[in-house]
């Protein structure tokens, strides 16, 4: 499960790494360098209607000129707490492929909308409230590619539109859309199995463990991704580096980070 | 105006008649304030008071023994610096900065019963949707005019002047979403409470919003 998740995470990576023009590279388990997979068929197929992205997806990149590679100014982050699991199972259930949620989450995100749309109308803007999940979520529907939701999410988040979780923060200063992408992927097949891609909440992490220097486009949702199968354990992360970490947003490129292994749950 | 001072005039001395078209023309706020008119956004708003001399509390508003916890007292003043509004000064907020667009009146009740009716002109945002376990949280704080200054922090400074409501006194709704406000870091000084609340508002005998529907955008 695990590796399958890794593999999909990699050609992600490297189809986004293509674009942007900056291959990574991952330090697998025992420190030895491993390169990622050169190429591979696009993993989100699954989850788009119509394959290819359009010539609006063309445009929208065109107009971006910075977007590929630029930091975004500065994104508005959800509040600490806010999992990244909300964000992938609220998509999930937006394009169908997850049919039940937690009432509460799904309320939630019903009244926010409300309220922004509400708020929005009292000053003449009537365009619908836009946020992470509904962009990432029509434009998969839409079968765009990659790199158009990478640019698209990341214009929107530096133009302060949409909020995003701190975890989705890379290292130099983007959304780490392509761990996001990975993840969808992954609950969508756990979803179509009907078996709950959620790791279970409390694996303790032990003394033990390994050490990772964080890389330009590294997030710590992707760095837990890649290291527990699960972009949302990231916090196990974030607590075993709180002496060096201000927040999952500041990571540094060259930083070393503790990775602790996860004991049994 | 004052063609309707000079009406009430004619009734005070003894034409019948003008008491049925003042009732007619419906009850009265105050002696110098018949009902209030407002357009936000286009939108226009009337607000007056029942001129049905029958008119009687029923259903929701007609309780007088709910329980507490959870339906308890709430205090006058909701937290430092949060002013408390009667009807009359809502109603001046109303036609001052809502009117202008610099403020909103936040019903801060659950859908169902902002559905059931409401202030006119009041948006909903339900207290749980500004508590910090809400991933859209923030996204609410730049719809209320809060700017961006990337990660967790903005600049309040152009954010609209809030009146924030529940059903009133015995409901801690709106003190729950003015604390979570004041916590997300939205400044005392635009932030207002109507303490009365939907309550009041109703026992009044003031014009609401249509329910479900027409809810007031």
């Amino acid at each position: 499960m695990i590796r399958l998740a890794l593999i999909y995470l990699a050609i992600v990576v490297v189809i986004a790494g293509i674009f942007t023009g900056a291959p990574w590279v991952f330090l697998g388990r025992g420190s030895e360098a491993v390169t990622l997979l050169p190429d591979g068929p696009e993993p989100l197929a699954v989850l788009r209607g119509d394959g290819q992205a359009g010539s609006a997806a063309d445009r929208l990149l065109d107009s971006l000129p910075e977007a590929a590679g630029a930091a975004v100014p500065a994104p508005v982050l959800r509040p600490e707490g806010a999992g990244l699991e909300q964000t992938t199972a609220t998509i999930l259930r937006d394009l169908a492929l997850l049919k039940a949620g937690d009432p509460e989450q799904v309320a939630l995100q019903r009244m926010s909308s409300g309220a922004i749309e509400a708020l929005n109308g009292l000053r003449g803007q009537a365009a619908a409230p836009v946020t992470l999940e509904g962009l990432v979520a029509q434009a998969l529907r839409e079968g765009q590619t990659d790199a158009y939701i990478d640019a698209l999410v990341n214009e929107a988040a530096g133009a302060g539109r949409i909020s995003v979780p701190e975890g989705l923060m890379t290292a130099g200063g983007k959304v780490d859309t392509a761990v996001l992408l990975a993840a969808l992927l992954r609950e969508a097949q756990a979803a179509a199995r009907n078996t709950p891609a959620q790791v279970a909440p409390p694996p303790e992490a032990t003394a033990q463990g390994q050490t990772y220097i964080v890389r330009e486009g590294d997030s710590l949702g992707a760095i837990a991704l890649h290291f527990y199968g699960s972009m949302a354990l990231y916090p196990v992360i974030l607590k075993a580096n709180a002496d060096r970490l201000a927040g999952p947003d500041r990571l540094t490129r060259g930083q070393e980070l503790r990775i602790p292994a996860l004991g049994a749950p | 105006m004052a063609g309707r001072t000079g009406l009430l005039w004619l009734c005070a001395m003894g034409l019948g008649i003008c008491a049925t078209a003042a009732n007619a023309e419906g009850n009265r706020l105050t002696v110098d304030l018949a009902g209030v008119q407002l357009s936000v956004n286009g939108q226009r708003y009337d607000i007056a008071r029942s001129a049905d001399p029958q008119a009687r509390l029923s259903g929701d508003f007609a309780k007088v023994a709910r329980q507490c916890p959870p339906f308890c007292l709430q205090p006058m003043q909701a937290l430092p610096g949060v002013q408390t509004l009667g009807e009359l000064e809502l109603l001046a907020f109303m036609q001052g900065p809502l009117t202008t667009g610099e403020g909103a009146l936040i019903d801060a009740r659950l859908p169902d019963w902002f559905d059931k009716g409401s202030i006119p002109s009041a948006v909903n945002v339900p207290f749980t949707t500004l508590a910090p376990a809400n991933p859209f949280r923030n996204d609410i704080l730049v719809a209320l005019g809060a700017r961006p200054l990337g990660g967790a922090a903005f600049d309040f400074s152009a954010a609209l002047d809030l009146v924030v409501f529940c059903n009133g006194a015995w409901s801690d709704q709106a003190l729950r979403a003015l604390t979570a406000l004041r916590e997300a870091g939205y400044p005392a000084e635009k932030l207002r409470y109507y303490r009365g609340g939907m309550q009041d508002w109703v026992m009044l005998g003031l014009t609401q919003s249509a329910p479900a529907g027409g809810s007031g955008g």
